[in-house]
């Protein structure tokens, strides 16, 4: 209803636009050395009044103002603003070249500092190629998932993993783009490294739940990841070795000023020190990750420009020939970007995404392969229309075809396990969009939106319902393409920013976002054999409901910015599992489950200096995070494993000279909430460990500091060489990662507890070059 | 068994990695006392044990109060049998024959509350032969060979000694269902710790036919028994077939072993 008033007042301030002369400058703005497109950067024209617009994904702007001579400011983060004089008496293009600033560290940006409180959604961040370029992480591999969880409200996984679980939500409620593509499993190594290789990025953005309405299908974050389009005027080397992986990067043109390409491929060798030791465990075993990023593109005419992206890659695990896992993520991506005219952009993807494992056993008398994947294939259409000075209206549609295959087993004749093909399962996955960004004067904006989201099951196969207690209650046959269950969900957004002076503002927001792929795990940490399974006739689509608020301020000359924001979150339809659930090859897994729903709340604050020889940023999270499983604690609530208290981060980097740059950060953080026993009783002559309630206990508190010092070598005009030397865990912490409760070995009449932990004193040294 | 393999390599890694461990302490609240029941009818001749205890604080030493003065019934065959107290807290069947085929009943009534459980037991399967599979670093694998009959479920146990005493600490404990392996002739590789299996000791592998719940039950308490690990899921009690609120299960099983020489 609110809505409903607020478009037509909205539909009004355009029709009353045309009273006055008005016209539009559009174009896109571009790195000047590269010919990158700059995502999110800030385009104003001063006059009598301030007209602002940020350019969209493929650095196309649009701006409408009345006749009048302007002063056109362009500003982006890490570069030289650009400042030119503009006499708007017709409609025209400019498109902007903006320089990068030579040393990217100093950096001010105060009009795009200054946007931050005006412009963007609460709960959005995005977070530079720089600063992940220096934050120290583990093994010295730069890795944008294990930087995002330095900022408020994300939380890690576990030590050392890629995995992260934002405001309260489990870690398959994140949405991982690149390109467009969904990655369903973005970690290599079991969770040590992100499937990310952060040479082929060029920009991360994280939405904590307020996501636009273009966006839907998780309930807690959005985190969009763009790759590099490449350098469309000069062929490029980069790379990178380390101790335990290398990296290289080949850009260039393909036709100058018209089309680049980018390839970035990785691949560890830690294996290759493996073969060195004289054990034979150690040997013998398999252990490595490629992956490959790929990205062309070219314009045909100034409307019209394609991309092609794609990315592949491989994780290997192995013990001699005996045993074999092998998992991996391809995507690819055909874009056409299209200018309609001068106000309306569109974009048409065409996207492929697949996600798949293997297990291979290769013993005498003993053979087994098993195969799991989901594959999607998916069309997208969104618009932009840059209706007025004051209007910009995103709508859209797609539409996303799944195919799972929950898992085939092939067995030789003598093996102990019999060939098993679990039938694929199909579905359809729709959405339509529309909203509005709507300046209602130079304080407040309205961001509204409403995304319809549609998902069917559908045949072939046969569809069981269960009774509580798990057994089959029934079975329907359904036939190829025929709905065996569809869900309609509307998923209003909207949010409102109050700019109170030059320096401050306020926002709020409301959103729903419905979830249609769960992820079965039986494990804490990412495994690669977790499952994906659509929602059905037993699952629901899981909900989330969330409200947040924030206060956002600009200090010292917008040196400094600092924010509160806090939140409330509400979950339904949540997935856990029976005990001893069979989740593995088990074509009645949705037996295996039981439901309930979830509540997380919390402050986040975040204070950041951006300017200077130092630089950095100090997140804190005061949350809680709890969930109500039905025969779970008794059908009570209770603290999800997740919840940790407080979590706090510090990052600084300080860029001594020319030669020397440090940096570290430092995590502290309350431990998860653990289920330990309140007792231990005797089983056939053995303890066993008595539990009393879930997550009743807590982990002890995790802290940690890393260090990283990175040198920059001669440069020549041809060539940059630097090296970096970076100390994980400095003080050699041994951080809590499980604890395990067993009988004393050297008392059997006592028990105890053994804590373990992962790494103390990581060192890693780097050389990354140039040419 | 590939979860298991899978197991070592994560650890193989995180070993790899400058993985260390330490006792702690912990202070861990402590629970109201849980009856704790166990019992066994199986194809072997009588008399049959029922054992009732009580469990501890995790800090006390692992002395389980043995529960003296319940009366205890298992009825099936037509006959009910009383159950007589030789030794405190074990109760014994004095007539009961366990058949393949049948139902047993397990009544027990202590501090005047009850407590009922029912178990089935299969059909047995005759565990034909142990081999053995060298691992890494020449550790030693019992293979239990067997073969599954077709058409039915069947539920595993498998229970090893060395020299005619079980291990330590609940290890060489195992279960396998045949839910991916109907029919099969099943070479089912014992992934025990191996520290027990080793030249010169005298290995028993005794393969138990139980029944469904009983394999749940077991099943569960694998899980968070032994090396449960970080990857686990929240650890809870195992679902007992007996009614009434006690700890522990009881099973009516086919029993069948084989004993090898370790050279």
């Amino acid at each position: 209803m609110k809505k409903g008033f607020f478009l037509t007042v909205a539909l009004f301030t355009v029709l009353f636009s045309f009273a006055q002369q008005k016209y539009t400058i559009n174009g896109t703005i571009r790195d000047q050395k590269t010919g990158e497109t700059l995502i999110g950067a800030t385009i104003v024209l001063v006059g009598n009044h301030t007209y602002s617009v940020l350019s969209n994904a493929y650095g196309f702007y649009s701006i409408t103002a009345p006749k009048n001579d302007y002063i056109l400011l362009a500003t982006f983060s890490g570069y030289e603003n650009d400042t030119l004089k503009v006499s708007l008496s017709k409609d025209r293009t400019l498109n902007l070249d903006l320089k990068p600033h030579p040393t990217q560290l100093q950096e001010v940006v105060i009009s795009s500092r200054k946007n931050d409180i005006t412009q963007t959604l609460p709960g959005m961040q995005k977070i530079s190629m720089t600063e992940i370029k220096n934050v120290p992480v583990l093994f010295g591999e730069k890795d944008i998932l294990k930087t995002i969880q330095l900022l408020p409200g994300i939380k890690s996984a576990g030590e050392g993993s890629s995995g992260f679980f934002v405001r309260g939500g489990a870690a398959d409620q994140n949405l991982i783009l690149l390109d467009e593509a969904t990655v369903y499993n973005a970690s290599h190594l079991l969770g040590f490294f992100s499937t990310f290789n952060s040479d082929a990025i060029k920009d991360v953005t994280i939405y904590k739940g307020d996501m636009p309405a273009q966006y839907g299908g998780r309930l807690s974050s959005l985190l969009d990841i763009k790759m590099k389009d490449g350098d469309d005027k000069n062929y490029k080397v980069t790379g990178g070795i380390g101790l335990i992986s290398s990296r290289l990067n080949v850009e260039g043109p393909i036709v100058k000023n018209k089309g680049s390409f980018m390839i970035s491929a990785r691949r560890t060798y830690a294996d290759l020190f493996l073969k060195l030791s004289h054990d034979s465990s150690v040997n013998q075993s398999i252990i490595y990750f490629y992956d490959l990023n790929a990205k062309a593109n070219y314009q045909f005419n100034p409307n019209n420009r394609v991309y092609l992206s794609g990315y592949f890659g491989k994780d290997v695990l192995g013990y001699s020939n005996q045993f074999g896992i092998q998992w991996g993520n391809s995507t690819g991506t055909i874009r056409w970007n299209h200018i309609f005219n001068n106000k309306l952009f569109s974009n048409t993807s065409f996207i492929y995404s697949n996600y798949n494992y293997n297990i291979s056993i290769n013993q005498a008398n003993n053979k087994l392969f098993i195969l799991s994947r989901i594959k999607d294939l998916s069309m997208k259409e969104d618009l932009q229309y840059f209706a007025g000075s004051s209007n910009k209206v995103n709508f859209g549609f797609n539409i996303t075809r799944h195919i799972f295959t929950p898992g085939n087993i092939k067995t030789s004749a003598s093996s102990s396990f019999n060939s098993l093909i679990l039938p694929d399962k199909y579905a359809f996955d729709g959405a339509a969009y529309v909203s509005d960004e709507w300046a209602l004067n130079d304080r407040l904006k309205f961001n509204s939106g409403i995304r319809i989201s549609m998902f069917a099951m559908v045949g072939p196969g046969d569809f069981y319902s269960y009774d509580s207690s798990g057994t089959i209650k029934s079975t329907q046959t359904y036939a190829s393409g025929k709905i065996v269950k569809s869900y309609l969900r509307a998923e209003p957004r909207f949010a409102a920013t109050y700019q109170l002076n030059d320096f401050s503002s306020v926002k709020a927001s409301y959103s729903r976002n419905v979830q249609n792929l769960h992820l079965l795990s039986n494990s804490t940490g990412s495994n690669p054999t977790d499952l994906w399974i659509p929602s059905s006739n037993n699952v629901k689509p899981e909900i989330a409901d969330q409200f947040s608020a924030g206060y956002y301020r600009n200090f010292g000359n917008n040196k400094y910015e600092f924010s509160a924001e806090v939140y409330y979150k509400n979950l339904q339809n949540q997935i856990d599992y029976k005990n001893g659930a069979q989740l593995v090859a088990n074509q009645l897994v949705e037996s295996q489950l039981v439901f309930g729903k979830g509540r997380a709340y919390g402050l986040e604050l975040y204070a950041r200096k951006k300017v200077g020889k130092l630089n950095g940023w100090i997140s804190y999270t005061l949350s809680r995070t709890e969930r109500k499983i039905d025969g779970v604690n008794n059908n009570n609530w209770y603290p999800a494993t997740q919840d940790q208290t407080h979590n706090l981060a510090i990052v600084a980097i300080y860029q001594l000279n020319k030669k020397w740059t440090f940096s570290s950060d430092f995590v502290f953080n309350t431990g998860n909430a653990v289920t330990w026993p309140s007792g231990k009783y005797e089983v056939n002559g053995s303890t066993v460990f008595y539990y009393a309630e879930r997550n009743g206990y807590r982990m002890p508190a995790n802290n940690r500091l890393d260090i990283s010092a990175t040198l920059e070598g001669k440069k020549s005009k041809k060539f940059e060489g630097s090296w970096t030397f970076a100390l994980y865990n400095v003080y050699g912490r041994e951080n809590p990662y499980f604890v395990q409760f067993q009988d004393n070995p050297a008392d059997p009449q006592k028990t105890q507890a053994v804590q373990y932990s992962l790494f103390r004193w990581v060192p890693s040294v780097t050389y990354n070059f140039k040419f | 068994m590939k979860n298991k393999i899978a197991y070592n390599l994560f650890f193989l890694i995180f070993f790899l990695l400058t993985g260390c461990k330490k006792v702690i302490d912990v202070s861990l609240k402590n629970a109201d006392v849980q009856l704790v029941i166990t019992g066994e009818v199986n194809n072997l001749p009588g008399p049959y044990k029922v054992t009732v205890s009580k469990s501890v604080n995790f800090t006390s030493d692992n002395n389980f109060p043995p529960v003296s003065g319940a009366f205890i019934t298992i009825s099936g065959n037509g006959i009910t049998d009383t159950l007589e107290e030789k030794e405190p807290g074990s109760y014994f069947t004095h007539r009961l024959e366990g058949k393949p085929g049948e139902g047993y009943s397990l009544k027990v009534s202590v501090n005047g509350k009850n407590y009922n459980a029912t178990s089935v037991m299969p059909e047995p399967v005759e565990l034909d032969s142990l081999t053995f599979t060298l691992g890494r670093d020449n550790d030693i694998y019992p293979i239990a060979n067997f073969k599954d009959p077709p058409g039915i479920n069947n539920y595993y146990q498998f229970i090893e000694f060395a020299n005619g005493i079980k291990f330590n600490n609940g290890r060489g404990n195992s279960v396998f269902d045949d839910r991916l392996s109907d029919g099969r002739y099943i070479k089912r590789t014992l992934y025990d710790d191996s520290d027990d299996v080793k030249p010169g000791i005298t290995l028993k592998v005794q393969m138990n036919c139980i029944d469904k719940a009983v394999f749940n039950y077991l099943n569960e308490l694998s899980q968070i028994s032994g090396n449960g690990s970080f990857s686990s899921p929240a650890p809870a009690n195992p679902d007992s077939n007996i009614s009434g609120g006690a700890l522990g299960y009881f099973s009516a099983n086919t029993v069948s072993s084989k004993t090898v020489e370790i050279h």
